[in-house]
């Protein structure tokens, strides 16, 4: 059976009437921040995301065909079913995210998302090209697969969590009661995951379950006294979506190009972003570290 | 017509529409770089920066500041409303060249490749630079 429908697809026109929407509420409340180049980028990142992922379907779907006569189990279509997919795949987010931040490869497709300065529900928008490019990230599709689940119960969940995930981009929601905080990504979670203050770096990784993050010792609260500056590290200085898609695998290509030894250009694909051979660069670790040192020294 | 064609023309008319709206919006100039801003920024981008030096560019766009603890120089370029701060090293920098007014960077950066700042004394900041590491 196919999935009942794409939860992205049908959500569409919802989303551009929600950033509509935001738009006027900025406007007339000062809550949040819009710029006219910034946002043309966002949408037009999410456009090309959308022709590259049609383009490119067939090599998710042909991997995941390779896996799936090797399932251990076999479940059908039910809602249980669907629930506990939906559940287990967020799990599989979570993990992908984290990796995608902690991994070079992957980080120069997902520094797209993050290469705004801005954060309002255009963002939740801006989304990379280069998914093809990243191969490990499809081996995070494997274990769901394994599973037994159905491959358009796993699309169709996946999309349910992308739509979830849309309406977290933005500063015009403060918190919620502390409860759905606890449990839920939410706003206040998500503004934290895209800051770029050393406090909040590598932190927040979850798609709809905060929960992961408090288990897996992610979490990192929203502080009031160091509101969230957005973006990446290394801002980016262009509007292209061109240069924008492409910024981050031209510079892991560079630096494959010089690199010295095959450990190198490994440690290239597969260190965290920042490392160098010479430690000239700095990994948010090495940044948080110095960000800490400063704190205890102020004390 | 195709109608994936059809859908791929609809979707950009969509996106034009909601950049019209952000554009009647929020299409302010941007506000130009002042000496505060850009200490403020560079403060946040860089540990312990303490600036010797600060050189705005006459167009408001981009400035150089030299850091008093390590003799760094860091450019700083208007980007939207918001700012980017670059070190100047020697690996990112391709070529800085005063021309009358005005100094030119050529950087390895995919995303600046080239600024043009106009100064009071390009010549001196074409000097810094030439002692980057």
């Amino acid at each position: 059976m196919s999935a009942p429908f794409d939860p992205v697809t049908v959500a569409t026109p919802a989303f551009a009437l929600l950033v509509l929407a935001e738009m006027l509420f900025v406007r007339f409340t000062g809550r949040g921040r819009f710029e006219v180049r910034d946002t043309a980028a966002s949408l037009l990142m999410g456009l090309g995301s959308v022709v590259s992922g049609l383009l490119f379907a067939f090599v998710f779907v042909g991997i995941a065909a390779m896996i799936a006569p090797y399932a251990l189990f076999h479940f059908g279509w039910s809602w249980p079913a669907a629930a506990a997919c939906f559940v287990l795949d967020d799990l599989r987010y979570y993990w992908w995210h984290r990796a995608s931040h902690r991994v070079r490869w992957l980080w120069a497709d997902h520094v797209n998302h993050h290469s705004s300065q801005h954060y309002n529900l255009s963002t939740a928008l801006r989304q990379p090209w280069g998914g093809v490019l990243a191969l490990p990230s499809h081996l995070f599709l494997a274990p769901l697969i394994l599973l037994g689940f159905p491959l358009a119960m796993i699309a169709f969940v996946h999309g349910l969590n992308l739509v979830y995930q849309f309406w977290i981009h933005t500063e015009t929601i403060g918190r919620f009661p502390r409860w759905f905080e606890a449990v839920m990504n939410t706003p206040s979670h998500h503004r934290v995951h895209h800051a770029v203050n050393a406090r909040y770096l590598d932190a927040n990784y979850a798609g709809v379950f905060i929960v992961w993050d408090r288990m897996f010792g992610t979490f990192v609260a929203e502080d009031a006294h160091d509101p969230p500056r957005y973006g990446i590290v290394g801002q980016i200085a262009s509007f292209n979506p061109l240069r924008i898609a492409f910024h981050g695998w031209v510079s892991l290509a560079h630096d494959l190009s010089q690199a010295r030894s095959p450990k190198d250009a490994m440690l290239y694909l597969f260190a965290r972003p920042g490392w160098s051979p010479d430690g000239s660069r700095e990994t948010t670790d090495v940044i948080k570290a110095n960000w800490r040192l400063a704190e205890e020294a102020a004390e | 017509m195709n109608a994936s064609l059809l859908q791929l023309l609809l979707s950009l008319a969509e996106v034009a529409l909601m950049v019209g709206a952000c554009a009647a919006l929020f299409g302010r100039k941007p506000r130009a770089l002042d000496r505060e801003r850009v200490l403020v920024q560079l403060a946040r981008d860089v540990a312990g920066f303490r600036a010797a030096a600060v050189a705005i560019s006459a167009d408001g766009h981009s400035a150089l500041v030299q850091d008093g603890a390590s003799n760094r120089v860091y450019l700083v370029v208007q980007s939207g409303d918001g700012m980017v701060s670059r070190e100047l090293k020697q690996s990112l920098v391709a070529d800085a060249r005063a021309d009358g007014d005005r100094l030119l960077l050529r950087l390895r950066d995919f995303t600046l490749r080239r600024v043009a700042l106009a100064l009071p004394d390009p010549g001196a900041w074409q000097a810094r630079l030439g002692k980057l590491s």
